[in-house]
């Protein structure tokens, strides 16, 4: 059931991709609002089987982290251009397309740890979900800067404001984790490689804050997420 | 000056990523070692000194907490000496915890399995400290004063029998006490090499099982069910969360004051 849902869902982001490069916005938009409300369908549809919050997994943090991201550029944004719409309904898709072509093993549901089912813990893995959301988003704006030759955005801050989130996300999540840790086995800090990674996207991070110029700032957030990606891949091959 | 501390700022960044991304990936370990230790306070250091050089009180201030929140890290990594001690079940044991000496017994201890009963999802174990009997378990810690055990793994460990002459003693894996004089440590069994570690006042020696060419010699005893229970003194943790939590609230003030 879920897995036919998720396919359906994969084809009405790819017509919203599609419909966009063509150029023909309105349907672009209604196959992204049906995307969006079968999206929480199908989130409600796994709280209710799992009877926990979707991040256990690769494939529920997909899953909540795709509807999240989705949320955001539509209720979020200050930025109205086609072009960046475009890249987002792109993301999307192929996060979407990641989602649905992994294999079963990776969609099984499994409890969660005694040990993780604990507040500090789930403010943790929210906060690197909207870390991971605002990173995005400003990644789609930092690639315009790069690859544009000519400045679209109206308001040029919103790059400043995605950065300054997503930073504050990822101190979050770091700083819960101390305190979980902390009260659980009394070590605020035992570096495991998720746990460095995380530090080395705030130290990345911190380099745009301390640099004026946008295209030096719009690499470095091209490389914290194509760092944040190569992490995610290289934890799992350690693990 | 300004410029130098600023680029100097960001190449102590820039080496702190490629060693911690280094670390990930051969030993996460590496990044609680005494020269990670030092390239800490370095980092603290330049912080402390471009407080000084960068404008803007809020920023300073920011900075400031940064280089005491590393800097007190630091400190606590450095100065909360973690152990663990292996419990056999139905044992005595004495323990000093905070200045003063515990009386521990392990009466039970069980193990919870997750659903499809392939991962442990918790330790319990229930013991008697001083005659009054607490629980502990992964999200149940024991706390004494400042002390504080935290359940670690539960585990069948096996009794050695230690001797040197005519005397000899019953020691479990954590345990420790005086032979001939001489304190030993019975640290742990491997039974690949088929070797016993243990420390003998400073030094560290690996016994074969049986040999009587040394000068302890250890056979197996009996296989017992124990639980391991690690001890750590809780030294200004809080003082650590609340400049975390200031500095997080002076960070979101900041960045959020220039947008």
């Amino acid at each position: 059931m879920e897995s036919k849902l998720l396919l359906i869902l994969l084809t009405l982001y790819g017509l919203s991709f599609l419909f966009s490069l063509l150029k023909k916005v309105s349907f672009a938009q209604v196959s992204q609002a049906v995307g969006v409300l079968l999206h929480l369908a199908i989130l409600i549809f796994r709280i209710f089987n799992t009877q926990h919050l979707p991040f256990t997994n690769i494939y529920e943090s997909l899953l909540l982290l795709t509807f999240l991201l989705q949320l955001k550029f539509l209720l979020f944004q200050r930025s109205k251009s086609d072009l960046v719409l475009t890249i987002q309904r792109t993301i999307l898709f192929f996060l979407v397309l990641l989602m649905t072509l992994l294999g079963p093993e990776c969609k099984t549901i499994s409890p969660v740890m005694h040990s993780l089912n604990s507040f500090w813990m789930y403010v943790h893995a929210l906060s690197y979900l909207l870390a991971y959301v605002t990173l995005f988003s400003a990644f789609v704006l930092a690639l315009i800067h790069i690859f544009s030759k000519k400045s679209i955005f109206n308001y040029n801050k919103q790059l400043d404001t995605h950065v300054s989130f997503s930073f504050i996300f990822f101190l979050i999540a770091a700083f819960s984790a101390a305190i979980w840790r902390q009260l659980s086995s009394g070590d605020f800090c035992l570096f495991n490689p998720g746990e460095i990674w995380v530090l080395i996207y705030i130290l990345i991070l911190s380099l745009y804050f301390h640099k004026e110029d946008r295209i030096t700032q719009s690499w470095i957030v091209l490389i914290t997420t194509l760092t944040v990606l190569f992490s995610y891949f290289l934890i799992i091959a350690i693990k | 000056m300004v410029n130098f501390m600023k680029r100097f700022m960001i190449a102590v960044i820039i080496v702190l990523i490629l060693i911690f991304a280094l670390a990930s990936v051969i030993d996460p370990q590496w990044m609680s070692s005494t020269v990670f230790m030092i390239l800490y306070l370095i980092f603290a250091l330049s912080l402390l000194i471009s407080a000084f050089s960068i404008p803007g009180i809020f920023s300073k201030l920011m900075h400031l907490l940064l280089a005491i929140l590393i800097i007190s890290f630091v400190m606590l990594r450095v100065i909360n000496e973690r152990t663990s001690y292996t419990f056999a079940k139905g044992v005595d044991y004495q323990l000093i915890a905070d200045e003063d000496t515990l009386s521990i017994k392990l009466m039970n201890c069980d193990i919870r399995k997750s659903q499809d009963k392939r991962v442990a999802d918790n330790y319990i174990s229930d013991i008697l400290v001083n005659g009054d009997e607490f629980q502990i378990s992964l999200d149940q810690s024991f706390s004494y004063k400042r002390g504080r055990f935290y359940h670690h793994g539960h585990d069948s460990s096996t009794a050695f029998i230690f001797a040197a002459g005519t005397d000899s003693l019953k020691l479990f894996p954590g345990q420790s006490a005086d032979l001939l004089d001489q304190r030993i440590q019975f640290h742990d069994y491997d039974d690949i090499k088929g070797k016993v570690a243990v420390s003998v006042d400073a030094g560290l020696h690996l016994i074969p099982i049986a040999d009587k060419s040394a000068m302890f010699y250890a056979f197996p005893a009996e296989t017992v069910e124990a639980s391991i229970l690690e001890y750590v003194e809780v030294k200004g943790h809080v003082f650590l969360f609340i400049t975390a939590f200031l500095a997080l609230i002076l960070l979101i003030f900041v960045r959020f004051r220039s947008l």
